[in-house]
């Protein structure tokens, strides 16, 4: 036991000493934090003011939404001016081209009489303005359509409104005291739960791998084993490997957490502007009149009033344990199962054939919990949840949703088995492969290799 | 006293039989010469004599007991296949591998304070392993071996790699250790080393041991009574001298001296061919021809072979 301690010691501090691994720990979170700040600096950058000209064939909108409420002295509903974009609006057919090289718009947007019938529009620019500038002009666009069309069948606003009124499902289950079900958000958070386990055993099971191909190539292992068991220095090796891993991630999720929150704080504002923004773009896309800034704020609160609810109702303490568990049980079951790899072939182009079957469950699990997120009661996700190869990622999801403590229980009973299972047989493969040079066994051969009594 | 008694050994992998029924005893404070061909079983013994692997049949004696797991400690096994992990230090990779032997951090650095002044490779104590020579590694790994002062010692080929100078300081450190107690196992191709060094030896041919005994022995049984004699004569004279009970091998003029190889056949002794031949020729010197291990290995292997086939 204290052989395997020294193996551990070794393992763990060979591989955190190294240049690299502070490079990666280090700087990891820093890129990441960085690339998150820098993707919100890059939706809020575009500070460059967009004069948009929207030509009108026919007149109605312009009549409709611009001149009428000019005339009332009140500010018009869509096509609001704000600090990025400004509209003006001209009736009849322009010369797109001319407008632009005058320098006066960046963009001009043409309605023609299709535009009434088909929806559909053309927009003229060099440079278009971004997305979200986009989508706001069209949904503004699509609702001043609309409202052209009800007002020309003679429909009241009222009516129109209570015809177009999508559909949204609230499922409520009686046995969780009727609340609204926020299964399939529930889904998504384990999903960020399997897909770090997953990545995980990925990233060090390959590094296991790689490790015990080293120890074989450099023709130390016959000395080590002379000295200890094999099994032990496998063990070891997993171990000293696994716990590097989570020292890199407890310091990642630290320093990512510390770095980007403090990065997104000084852009809060900003971002709570542009949410602000967007929502109320999109909220108008099935409301005819433009809300104004209390209804976005209510339809703000009830938004991140919904999200606290989806946070509350996740079982945390149930995920955390489960991560846990099935964090380390998967990492052990696989990781030995690499190390199998690891000594079964001298060269890192050997690999591929037998690292096949031990990723193809691996991925298996990450679809499986990709299905999950659309179907999150369904059958599939409860039997790969027992399965041991996927229940480490799959079962994340599951918890998540929710599962009973009898099916979480088989599951880690099943999952303990077959690790030891597997530890025992990637032990056997282990002891015979990393005295073995030359030519790459047969799956026959390993066989024999796990059979044969040494 | 045998430090180490192998007692019918047998152990079959997949289809072929690597020890067939195989017996060794090395005795305490001795050097033991385990020869054979390429492939003929050496490795595998020495595996199972540090517990690497195991035998399907027979037993393996330490001191006088079976052999358990924690008599890796008492055992020191330099591979044939051996190195290093490259990226670590020279120093940090001693320590490991001592502490994996059962020492403890604070004497296994003293020794390899001592070792590392005895080699004078105390400079090397930093630099990582990746830039010692093939020769540099060697010293390093022969220090990892014997650090723990094991009681018995397995060296397979443990001069290659080695200039002659290295060479020459390694059989000395071997005389050295034996003489304060260790017992040695020799596994080479060298048959030089075998002969400066080795007390008994066994030679190991398809599984089998074929050949064992004290080295001096060996040769006596091997030696066929032939002795090579320079005198001053001719030819004519020296056949003239030889009868029916001696057989004439070969008979050249070296260097403007005449020497001949003459082989003893029947119960005469040398005092006969000397009696026969003194009035015929004069004779200068003469030695007993005595075979070296090289040959012996050859002819013991092509013998067993012939009579195998």
């Amino acid at each position: 036991m204290n052989k395997i301690l020294l193996i551990i010691k070794r393992e763990y501090l060979n591989k955190v000493k190294k240049k690299s691994f502070l490079i990666m720990t280090v700087f990891g979170p820093v890129i990441f934090g960085l690339l998150i700040i820098g993707a919100v600096m890059l939706a809020t950058a575009d500070t460059t003011h967009h004069n948009i000209l929207i030509a009108d064939e026919l007149g109605y909108v312009v009549e409709d939404d611009v001149i009428l409420f000019e005339k009332e002295n009140v500010e018009r509903p869509r096509f609001r001016d704000t600090d990025q974009v400004s509209f003006e609006f001209r009736k009849g057919v322009v010369d797109a081209g001319e407008e632009l090289k005058s320098g006066a718009y960046s963009a001009v947007v043409q309605l023609t009489e299709i535009s009434y019938t088909d929806g559909k529009v053309e927009m003229f620019s060099e440079k278009a303005p971004s997305v979200m500038i986009q989508n706001r002009i069209k949904n503004d666009l699509e609702d001043a359509l609309e409202l052209y069309r009800a007002r020309k069948n003679s429909i009241p606003i009222e009516t129109y409104k209570s015809i177009r009124q999508s559909v949204e499902f609230n499922i409520i289950k009686p046995s969780e005291g009727d609340k609204r079900d926020h299964t399939t958000e529930r889904a998504m958070i384990g999903f960020a739960f399997a897909l770090v386990i997953y990545f995980f055993i990925f990233f060090y099971g390959v590094q296991v791998m790689r490790g015990v191909m080293e120890e074989k190539t450099n023709r130390i292992v016959e000395v080590i084993i002379s000295s200890v068991k094999p099994f032990q220095l496998m063990m070891g090796k997993v171990i000293g490997i696994g716990l590097v891993g989570l020292t890199q991630f407890v310091i990642w999720v630290v320093l990512t957490g510390a770095i980007s929150s403090f990065g997104l704080a000084a852009y809060q504002q900003k971002l709570v502007q542009m949410q602000m923004e967007s929502m109320g773009v999109n909220s108008a896309g099935g409301v005819i009149q433009a809300p104004n800034l209390a209804d976005l704020n209510s339809d703000d609160m009830e938004k991140s009033n919904e999200m606290l609810e989806i946070l509350m109702e996740v079982p945390w303490v149930d995920v955390v344990i489960s991560f846990i568990i099935f964090f380390i049980g998967g990492y052990l079951l696989y990781a030995s199962l690499f190390a199998a790899i690891g000594a079964i072939v001298d060269n890192e182009t050997d690999t591929q054939q037998f690292m096949l079957p031990v990723t193809i469950p691996l991925i298996f699990a990450y679809i499986v919990s990709v299905m999950m997120m659309n179907n999150p009661e369904g059958s599939i996700g409860t039997i790969f949840s027992i399965v041991p190869l996927t229940s480490p990622v799959v079962m994340m999801v599951k918890t998540a949703i929710g599962v009973s403590i009898w099916l979480k229980l088989l599951s880690i009973a099943v999952l303990a088995g077959s690790f030891i299972f597997f530890i025992w047989l990637a032990g056997r493969i282990y002891r015979v492969g990393i005295l073995m040079y030359g030519k790459k066994p047969t799956y026959r051969e390993l066989l024999k290799w796990i059979r044969y009594n040494g | 006293m045998y430090t180490l008694e192998a007692r019918h050994i047998h152990k079959s992998y997949a289809k072929h039989k690597a020890l067939n029924d195989v017996s060794i005893a090395v005795p305490k404070q001795s050097v033991f010469g385990l020869l054979g061909p390429n492939g003929a079983g050496k490795t595998t013994l020495i595996r199972i004599i540090n517990q690497i692997t195991g035998p399907d049949e027979g037993e393996v004696l330490f001191n006088g007991h079976k052999l358990k797991p924690s008599d890796v400690e008492s055992i020191g096994y330099l591979p044939e296949e051996r190195g290093l992990y490259r990226k670590m230090k020279v120093g940090e990779q001693c320590m490991y591998l001592a502490q994996l032997k059962g020492l403890s951090a604070k004497e296994a650095k003293l020794r390899l304070m001592d070792w590392f002044k005895r080699f004078d490779i105390h400079t090397w104590w930093d630099k990582k392993v990746e830039d010692l020579s093939k020769g540099m590694a060697q010293k390093v790994q022969f220090i990892t071996t014997v650090l723990h002062k094991p009681e018995l010692l397995i060296l397979d080929e443990p001069f290659s790699g080695f200039d002659p100078i290295n060479a020459e300081l390694i059989r000395n450190e071997m005389l050295r250790l034996k003489n304060e107690g260790t017992t040695i196992i020799l596994s080479t191709h060298d048959m030089g080393s075998v002969e400066a060094l080795c007390d008994n030896i066994a030679l190991i041919n398809r599984s089998q041991v074929i050949l064992e005994g004290g080295v001096k022995d060996i040769k006596n049984t091997f030696k066929s009574h032939t002795y090579e004699l320079i005198f001053d004569g001719t030819s004519m004279d020296l056949g003239i001298g030889l009868w029916s009970n001696f057989q004439l091998i070969k008979n050249e003029m070296v260097d403007d001296k005449h020497i001949a190889h003459i082989q003893l056949l029947g119960d005469n002794k040398l005092n006969d061919l000397l009696g026969a031949l003194i009035p015929h020729i004069e004779i200068n010197a003469v030695n007993e021809l005595i075979p070296d291990m090289d040959q012996i290995f050859i002819e013991a292997v092509q013998n067993f072979n012939a009579a195998h086939e």
